[in-house]
């Protein structure tokens, strides 16, 4: 959303599940930029297509039954759905570094951690393994890791959750990543020690420069560490802004509706607002807005066409026809 | 707390677990230390802490579905800490429990109409066909439309079957609900429906609720008052308004400080506490908080403090305050 050459460049990217049940439209037509330096929150409910954005860019998603049916994402304006597997086996853990929710699998259990930053270390640079060790411990005292040199020969179970995703983060950020993909880094971890990852994944983010894409469905997460964030609902992304804005002045009816149902200490409320419903079943979807079943606003336009992502004056992005006559209209896609 | 206002008392409640290797006991995992606290009638206690810190042991205990090792759990009036299963039963009638998993926690053999009719059998409460009335208008109350009653648990959504839970714990009219993580399992955009449910039936037939959950925004939405544990001891317990501008304890600060709040004012950027938490195996001497207290001091490492009523209502667990 910058004039300069975004970092990371999403356009139209749509990934399909082949299955018994029909077509899952997991992610269907998502466009977005990361720009250098900055941290894009991506936020949504269970199952509306995060993890299958951070797989996308990754070119990890399971196929079959899945499979990128269409879209570019660039990389510093390559396209790297292009590349050669070989070539992508380079760009993961080298220029794009990431984190997993469940620290536990995905370190090796029957390997050090050490040994798992030095192999990382090893396959992505021109070190010997004299400095690839150095590098690693040096990384997992960057990483807040106390008694580097010790818990370098440590097994992941003797690591406590915060300490094991300290590591994850110390083999992301070995090879110096442009871009870290975070999905769902603190979900497993208690709130103390998330605010001790958050801080440091933002620390880092500072030190070298990188670029992260946030991946949560905890939208007080984003507020905390994002500068932009996509809102997704159902493999679509319904609004997309400045974090700040988007948060205080939603404008789709779901991102409106879902701040309103979550409690909070500095609002206090009577009763919950309640979005009545529930998220529609990816291969069965409705017709219209997918949205529309749920949202209190509905016209009859919302229950017959799919309404596409509009950008306002003001940079604001929102898919939803109470904001769409008004804004130029993008190609209508979906 | 006038007598008869109070129905659930915990009086220096005790749970260890022994630890075994090669099956001897090697110590205790201390999951509830020297716990006290009442529970009103009709009143909802949240119950937070962080993962391990003792809130489902705690739980558990009040409704015994746990011996105790140690102290008096005392239920409308009767010291319910030594009776054996048999003697229980027919207060089971009055103590449920919701769980937090609404997939593995309801029988994916049985239809609604059983599983919400469960306890109504075990209590042999109403005849059969009556039984089928109270179910219907069960999940009526909770939002099920009767006409799902011959169906199973996979055929609805995660907040539906949260709402079977529900039905099935409040079916015997209970006194008291145990809330384990009520809504920890279900979409953000299914939480506040089943909130509003729980809250909606308390306002209406006067249950108690233990509600148990590591979310802060949704216990201090919920809780009339709020007992914060740390490593299996209630480190301070209030009114809820009072966590909200007179949090006490350096722990329970911290705490409240580390959950990110959606809106950008005041957001911490710094995380407040540093170091793990540590193993309730080898529980830390003194307060147990003291390993990661900011302002710890030489009495801290040494000297368990007692909780302590600072203000009315409110009680606090830390020497410096
Ligand atoms: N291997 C697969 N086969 C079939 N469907 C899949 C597969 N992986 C993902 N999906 C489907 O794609 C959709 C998006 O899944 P995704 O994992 O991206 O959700 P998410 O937003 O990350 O949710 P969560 O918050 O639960 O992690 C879901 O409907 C999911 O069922
Ligand atoms: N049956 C058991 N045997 C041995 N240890 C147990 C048992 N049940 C619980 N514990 C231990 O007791 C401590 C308290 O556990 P408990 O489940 O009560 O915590 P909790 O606060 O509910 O945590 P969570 O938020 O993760 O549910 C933990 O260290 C746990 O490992
Ligand atoms: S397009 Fe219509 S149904 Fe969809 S969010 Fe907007 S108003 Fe609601
Ligand atoms: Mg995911
Ligand atoms: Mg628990």
């Amino acid at each position: 959303m910058t004039d300069k050459q975004p970092l990371l460049k999403v356009r139209d990217l749509c990934t399909y599940f082949y299955t018994e049940e029909g077509i899952v439209y997991a992610l269907d037509d998502v466009s977005f930029d990361v720009a250098r330096g900055q941290t894009l929150g991506i936020v949504g409910e269970s199952g509306s297509g995060k993890s299958v954005t951070a797989l996308s860019i990754m070119r990890l998603v399971q196929s079959p039954p899945g499979r990128i049916v269409s879209g570019t994402v660039e990389l510093l304006g390559e396209d790297i759905l292009k590349k050669s597997r070989k070539e992508m086996k380079q760009i993961r853990g080298g220029k794009i570094g990431m984190i997993f929710q469940e620290p536990m699998t995905s370190l090796n259990p029957v390997y050090t951690v050490g040994n798992q930053i030095m192999e990382s270390i090893l396959l992505h640079s021109d070190c010997n393994r004299k400095q690839a060790k150095e590098r690693a411990i040096e990384m997992l005292r960057l990483v807040g890791i106390p008694l580097p040199e010790k818990r370098f020969g440590e097994y992941p179970h003797q690591l406590s959750g915060g300490m094991r995703q300290r590591v994850m983060i110390a083999i992301a950020l070995s090879c110096n990543p442009q871009l870290l993909i975070c999905d769902e880094p603190t979900t497993a971890l208690d709130v103390t020690i998330q605010a001790q990852i958050l801080e440091l994944i933002n620390d880092l983010k500072q030190q070298t420069g990188a670029s992260v894409i946030m991946i949560t469905h905890d939208l007080g997460v984003i507020s905390r560490v994002a500068d932009e964030v996509m809102v997704m609902y159902a493999g679509k992304a319904m609004e997309y802004g400045a974090a700040r804005d988007v948060f205080t002045q939603p404008r789709h009816p779901y991102t409106a509706a879902l701040l309103k149902s979550i409690p909070n200490l500095e609002e206090d409320v009577e009763r919950l607002h309640v979005i009545e419903g529930m998220v529609p079943s990816l291969s069965k979807r409705p017709q219209g807005c997918l949205f529309h079943p749920r949202c209190k606003q509905a016209m009859t336009v919302c229950q017959e066409k799919r309404p596409a992502l509009t950008t306002a004056p003001d940079g604001r992005r929102v898919r939803c026809f109470l904001h769409s006559d008004a804004v130029e209209k993008e190609a209508a896609h979906g | 707390m006038a007598e008869q206002e109070v129905l659930m008392a915990v009086e220096n409640l005790n749970k260890w677990f022994p630890v075994r290797k090669m099956g001897r006991a090697r110590g205790y995992v201390k999951a509830v230390n020297d716990v006290s606290l009442q529970i009103r009638r009709g009143e909802t206690l949240g119950i937070v802490g962080e993962s391990g810190c003792g809130k489902t042991t705690l739980g558990r205990a009040m409704i015994r579905l746990t011996d105790v090792t140690d102290g008096r759990v005392i239920f409308d009036g009767q010291d319910i800490s030594r009776l054996s299963e048999k003697e229980l039963r027919p207060l089971r009638r009055d103590m449920q429990i919701i769980f937090q998993d609404p997939y593995s926690s309801l029988n994916p053999r049985m239809t609604v109409g059983d599983i919400i009719s469960e306890p109504l059998v075990y209590q042999n409460m109403y005849s059969a066909s009556e039984r089928i009335d109270r179910v219907r208008e069960l999940m009526d109350l909770c939002g099920l439309d009767p006409v799902y009653i011959r169906r199973y648990p996979h055929e609805f959504s995660g907040g539906q079957r949260q709402r079977i839970g529900i039905a099935r714990a409040i079916a015997v009219n209970p006194k008291f609900v145990l809330c384990d993580e009520p809504v920890s399992a279900l979409d953000v955009s299914i939480q506040s429906q089943v909130i509003n449910l729980l809250m909606d039936l308390q306002s209406r037939t006067g249950i108690a609720y233990a509600f148990i959950s590591h979310n802060l925004n949704v216990v201090y939405h919920v809780s009339r008052r709020i007992a914060v544990l740390y490593l299996g001891r209630v480190v301070e317990l209030a009114e809820r308004e009072t966590f909200k501008n007179n949090r006490a304890h350096p722990y329970t600060r911290a705490l409240f400080e580390a959950i990110p709040q959606v809106g950008f004012d005041e957001q911490q950027k710094k995380a407040p506490l540093s170091g793990d938490l540590p193993s309730p195996v080898d529980l830390p001497s003194g307060c147990v908080f003291h390993t990661r207290c900011p302002y710890t001091q030489p009495r801290c490492r040494t000297e368990v403090p007692d909780l302590r009523e600072i203000d009315p209502g409110h009680y606090v667990a830390c020497h410096l305050v």
